[in-house]
């Protein structure tokens, strides 16, 4: 199971006490604003919106588009790549889409290895209308690193306008939608990440990307989850939601993802003894799947360690977080790229015994492995 | 989401929105326009908050954004004179908010909303917009980084 670091800094006596004068007018500020009886916009939400719904289903396989995708997205990592097979498998996504309000959303890359389930959604108007697409209305256009940057290029505007002041200058709609993936609960991991990107001809691709629950998907053949489809669209005068039946839905469209199953698994032992701050690497367990290779090193605290950890476990973190630290080498130096689970795992919840999880993006599981820390090597195999 | 609540969470979250503002602004009198300028916009962006046990991580992101237009603000003024901001009371440690000051923004602001507002990755990553990839990256980044000034200390 995901676990926090167990050491964090409290930062709480770097910053002064908040004057009294502050708080006071913050609790003024609050305690001043007026609460308007039947809203238009209450009224709304609590009504049964009767949202357009078109589900055309197509057995193609995804037409080469413009649109991003996922290898588009990881392109923006450093040193992280899509797996081929993974490739092969989402851009063989049997493609949904969804007219929701005036936005049409197309879910067209769709991955799930039990580990983690993906998804990628063109989001653009009906009809084909230019529009602004945004994160968050008070967002800037250049926010989002060198795609926000193009997209400020594009648009002919600085990097810092914010999203309703381009809205306002270009007199354009703005829209702020999602396409979120969810799994169903009994097998969600508890974390996430969803961002966008801005395609060439402005319209957005959403990526969703969800952890899950690994002990629990082992059993399944197909993952049920939902995709989370709003839309939203803001008056720029007024930064506030437009309320209307075709600007303001929450569509929940069912979905199952067949789940790509572990390819292979190896026990990788250390080629000789390699010990690191008082904590002995004794394997390191590798699941291979379409998205990459699964990596869980497991080190031994000694007894000095254990007695530090007993008293505080705090007063470890340094430790631990050297531990953390390697890079994945080939057997001729170079790095291998890493996984697009953008994310590592620390568990001590068995110390002595402790869990460092990462990935990398390979095809194929590697006979041999080196990690680099410290500027020490260790070779497994 | 009614009034009473919303002035109950303000309250309850006026620390937190305090220590943010000054994470992104330092300690100066903006820090009050920012968090009064967010009050009122939060209340007219009410109908965003979907889930009220998120209003910690919404109320942030609201004063996030507040606090880079009054930096953006501050950019394009050009002060005919220099007005004093009223004396910042000291913080309790000195060594520690000036290692933390010279973190780069992007480093000190997700670092504080992790280790002084206790926010979890993925509270952090829908405050600020980030994956949680980046965030956790970049608080790993900037524990280094803070370790590193507080040892030159």
């Amino acid at each position: 199971m995901k676990q926090e670091h167990g050491f964090a800094p409290d930062l709480r006596p770097a910053f002064p006490d908040m004057p009294e004068d502050c708080r006071d007018a913050l609790l003024r500020a609050a305690r001043s604003v007026r609460e308007e009886r039947k809203m238009k916009k209450y009224t709304l939400r609590t009504a049964l919106i009767a949202a357009l719904l078109i589900i055309v289903t197509m057995t193609a396989a995804v037409a080469a588009t413009d649109a991003l995708g996922w290898t588009d997205f990881f392109s923006l990592y450093d040193n992280t790549a899509v797996p081929k097979a993974a490739q092969k498998i989402m851009n063989a996504t049997e493609i949904k889409t969804f007219e929701v309000g005036n936005l049409t959303f197309t879910v067209k890359q769709l991955l799930c290895d039990g580990h983690l389930a993906m998804s990628a959604t063109d989001i653009r108007t009906n009809d084909g209308s230019a529009a602004l697409f945004c994160c968050d209305p008070g967002d800037s256009l250049g926010c989002n690193g060198e795609n926000g940057s193009a997209l400020a290029k594009r648009l002919g505007l600085p990097p810092e306008t914010t999203y309703t002041e381009a809205a306002k200058q270009l007199s354009l709609p703005l829209y702020w939608p999602r396409a979120i993936l969810i799994p169903a609960e009994e097998y969600d991991g508890g974390e996430g990440m969803e961002d966008p990107l801005w395609n060439e001809d402005n319209t957005m691709t959403y990526f969703s990307m969800a952890y899950l629950d690994q002990d629990k998907t082992k059993e399944l053949d197909v993952l049920p989850a939902e995709i989370l489809l709003r839309v939203s669209q803001i008056d720029p005068e007024t930064m506030e939601e437009i309320e209307d039946t075709h600007t303001r839905i929450v569509q929940r469209e069912p979905i199952e993802i067949p789940i790509q199953g572990v390819i292979s698994e190896k026990d990788y032992a250390p080629a000789e003894p390699f010990t690191l701050n008082g904590c002995a690497l004794t394997s390191v367990h590798a699941e291979q799947t379409v998205c990459g290779l699964y990596l869980d090193r497991t080190y031994t605290a000694d007894e000095k360690l254990r007695d530090v950890f007993e008293n505080d476990p705090d007063a470890t973190w340094d430790i631990t977080l050297s531990l953390w630290k390697g890079e994945w080498l080939r057997e001729n130096g170079e790095p291998f790229p890493g996984g697009i689970s953008l994310t590592g795992e620390y568990d001590d919840k068995d110390f002595p015994i402790l869990h460092f999880r990462d990935m990398i993006s390979v095809d194929e599981m590697p006979d041999t492995l080196i990690l680099e820390t410290d500027n020490r090597q260790v070779t497994l195999k | 989401m009614d009034k009473d609540f919303f002035v109950q969470a303000i309250e309850a979250h006026s620390g937190s929105m305090y220590r943010v503002a000054c994470a992104v602004l330092g300690p100066r009198d903006e820090c009050r326009d920012a968090l009064q300028e967010t009050a009122l916009k939060a209340w007219e962006k009410r109908h965003t908050l979907r889930d009220e046990s998120k209003f910690k991580s919404w109320i942030i992101r609201i004063l996030v954004n507040e606090c880079r237009n009054i930096q953006r603000a501050r950019r394009r003024v050009i002060p005919v004179e220099q007005i004093p901001d009223s004396p910042a009371p000291p913080p309790p440690d000195p060594a520690l908010a000036m290692a933390l000051r010279a973190l780069p923004e992007k480093y000190r602001l997700p670092l504080t909303l992790q280790c002084s507002e206790g926010m979890s990755y993925r509270e952090i990553a829908s405050a600020l917009r980030l994956t949680e990839g980046a965030v956790r990256g970049r608080i790993h980044r900037a524990k280094e980084m803070l370790r590193k000034e507080l040892e030159v200390q």
